[in-house]
């Protein structure tokens, strides 16, 4: 019966047969009618090839030469010729049963021929002077990269349908005039919250076909079509969180379905640990946590945005923390333990900035950048290692030292902070003095205030502020993060300081009280 | 008479001719360029005109290499010896090839925060550029000596806070 409608037969009329009144077309994604008459030539049915191409914005070429059409249109790239049952589908042959005619200057081509070309199915209606066509979907694929894209390929581009359904959470899309032509109708995804697409052909009367994605819990998604495809995609998720406690520290690991990005946040009033995950889904069901042991009070998860997505999860604490985190992979490890208010077993590396062939900037009268960085380093780590930090400096002589390097040297010895020591300059402006501290996360924040106002203090240079920049040192690296700008070599008040030893020492104790403040002082600012 | 008139007609021709072809050839166009502000804590926005045409981008850098008016109380940015080997633009990205001065300071945050924000905020003020990418003598390198990453295309967003509100 189906197939009675699908393919039209049309009974026998008399060599051609014209009509008068215009015919309208459905296809799929769009209806529209033809000025063209369609015409009736040997019981077969003939449509305005041209027409119908603009009205699917095809790329047309005429090779009047040879009789011959070229266009592009749905991805496919065909060829036909006038008169000639063979034809050009991307560079394959292959054969129509009716071949493309010229009648009164048109080209016109059976609708069986052109259905073969393009792929699609059709009916018409007579009596109304309708012609629909409905596409097939032929391929159906899952890419799981960065993110999960469902890509459905069409041989006619399509109108949708979107439905969000709730127990079991669910995504249903019907795709209009459709007929499903894959022999797969269930594909396992598994990823995070994302279990299983199921496709099926919904309803015949209209042609509807529906895909199902069963989910675990509700996530954003985007669809889009372009041509004759459609996609559905959804960002990387959180698939898990997980926790352990051994002693005093709890570790908090929480799993990616690809690498996450993450920007961590401390706040006070009550003491919690922010993380915000961009372009990021929340696949989790369970919402809470609850861990009431050692420092962490629990864990709270949620979908904090959506368009841009921001997945953000809440570590609420019972005081105020000593966080360290780990990136891995797919993976983030966060270790919590109870601050302590000394610099007992804190883990501090210190960068003297530049070495090596690097000078760093070079003062008027000659003053080296590279050497008087290391000189307040070395002076530093004399304080902090007198009172029972463990220092690490990322060089103790004057040798290259890579950036990336320094980086790695922080990350892989999971210090607690980071310090590089720099001084600053510019050329163009010699009258510029004073001290500045950078930073770039916000969780460093409060280490570059602590450090600023300990060492303007101390060494009563022009305070220039705390400030937010790039530098590969204190960005790549997974802990509060500075980078301290002394004094300008540039300037020659600040020039005659840095050659002076007393100043150095100084300096380094200003530093020093400032990681002191840090480590023990609760009156820190708090982060944004 | 009629010799005096003829000429007379002749040297207003000539004038208003070299007029218009100034105006066509030698057209100016007003752009922004980036400074520090005497402090040197903020980067300006600075209004000059800069020889229009197809060497618009680079005549802008060269303004910028060459600084502000001294009684505008700016402050340069950029080395006076820089040279631009090369500008080229492709899907709104601006390649520009430095000579080796643009390195040569070796280190100082707020001399490489200037150097890289005004280059990066003056060209993207112009239309068809969104990005820069840095080139030092044709090659790119990863880091600045300070460590700002260079390697990929620099968008303005990152750099507008520099901008004095």
């Amino acid at each position: 019966m189906r197939f009675k409608i699908l393919f039209f037969l049309i009974f026998l009329f008399q060599s051609s047969f014209c009509f008068s009144e215009p015919w309208k077309f459905s296809t799929p994604s769009q209806d529209f009618e033809i000025e063209f008459v369609p015409k009736i030539i040997e019981g077969n049915f003939y449509i305005p090839l041209r027409e119908i191409l603009d009205k699917f914005s095809a790329e047309v070429l005429w090779h009047n030469k040879e009789k011959k059409l070229e266009f592009y249109v749905f991805k496919k790239r065909v060829i036909i010729q006038i008169e000639n049952k063979n034809f050009l589908i991307d560079g394959k042959e292959k054969i129509l049963t009716f071949p493309p005619v010229i009648l009164e200057g048109e080209i016109f081509i059976s609708l069986k021929s052109l259905s073969e070309i393009l792929g699609f199915k059709y009916y018409v209606d007579m009596k109304n002077r309708f012609i629909k066509f409905i596409t097939l979907i032929n391929e159906i694929e899952i890419a799981k990269g960065k993110n999960v894209q469902i890509n459905i390929s069409l041989t006619l581009p399509a109108r949708y349908r979107i439905e969000k359904l709730q127990s079991p959470e669910r995504i249903v899309i019907d795709i209009q005039d459709s007929i499903l032509d894959v022999e797969k109708k269930i594909y396992e995804i598994e990823e995070g919250a994302i279990k299983i697409l199921r496709v099926s052909q919904y309803s015949t009367i209209p042609y509807i076909t529906r895909l199902v994605i069963d989910l675990d819990v509700p996530l954003n998604f985007k669809i889009f079509s372009k041509e004759n495809r459609i996609t559905i995609e959804f960002n990387k998720q959180i698939k898990e969180v997980t926790y352990e406690i051994s002693e005093e520290t709890v570790k908090i690991k929480i799993e990616g379905t690809s690498s996450l990005i993450f920007i961590p946040r401390e706040y006070r009033e009550p003491w919690r640990l922010v993380f915000d995950f961009p372009e990021c889904l929340l696949g989790i069901k369970e919402k809470e946590i609850k861990i009431e042991k050692g420092i962490v009070k629990g864990v709270r998860m949620s979908q904090f945005q959506i368009e841009p997505d921001i997945a953000r999860i809440v570590i609420d604490l019972q005081a105020r923390s000593c966080c360290k985190i780990y990136p891995e992979d797919k993976e983030i490890l966060i270790e919590i333990s109870w601050f302590t208010p000394s610099l007992n077993k804190k883990v501090v590396v210190i960068d003297p900035g530049h070495g090596g062939r690097q000078n760093g900037a070079i003062s008027p009268s000659g003053v080296i950048e590279k050497e008087v960085n290391l000189e307040i380093a070395k002076n530093l780590y004399e304080l902090l290692t007198s009172e029972g930090a463990f220092v690490i400096m990322t060089r103790t002589e004057d040798k290259e030292v890579t950036l990336e390097d320094r980086v790695s040297i922080a990350n892989l010895n999971r210090a607690d902070i980071f310090v590089s020591i720099h001084n600053n300059a510019l050329p163009s402006n010699p009258a510029i003095r004073g001290t500045e501290t950078y930073y770039h996360t916000p969780f460093s924040k409060s280490l570059a205030a602590a450090i600023q106002k300990r060492l303007t203090e101390e060494i009563k240079l022009p305070d220039r502020g705390i400030k937010v920049a790039g530098f590969v040192v204190i960005k790549k690296t997974n802990m509060p993060a500075v980078l301290v700008e002394v004094a300008y070599l540039t300037n020659p008040e600040d020039e005659n300081l840095l050659k002076d030893t007393e100043f150095k020492k100084k300096t380094a104790l200003g530093i020093f009280k400032g990681i002191k403040e840090y480590f023990e002082n609760e009156q820190i600012i708090p982060s944004e | 008479m009629k010799k005096i008139i003829f000429l007379i007609i002749l040297i207003f021709l000539g004038i208003s001719s070299f007029f218009i072809f100034r105006k066509i050839y030698l057209r100016e166009v007003p752009v922004k360029l980036y400074f520090y502000s005497e402090d040197s804590r903020y980067l300006v926005a600075y209004p000059v005109k800069v020889k229009a045409g197809k060497n618009l981008p680079l005549n802008i850098l060269n303004s910028l290499i060459k600084g502000p008016e001294k009684n505008s109380n700016l402050v340069p940015t950029l080395p006076k010896n820089l040279k631009i080997l090369s500008l080229k633009i492709k899907d709104k990205i601006a390649y520009v090839n430095f000579s080796k001065d643009l390195i040569s300071y070796g280190g100082g945050a707020t001399y490489e925060i200037g150097v890289v924000s005004s280059i990066v905020l003056t060209l993207t003020e112009l239309e068809d550029i969104e990005g820069v990418q840095f080139l030092i003598e044709g090659e790119k390198i990863k880091y600045l000596p300070e460590g700002t990453e260079i390697f990929s295309p620099l968008k303005r967003k990152i750099f507008e806070k520099y901008i004095k509100k």
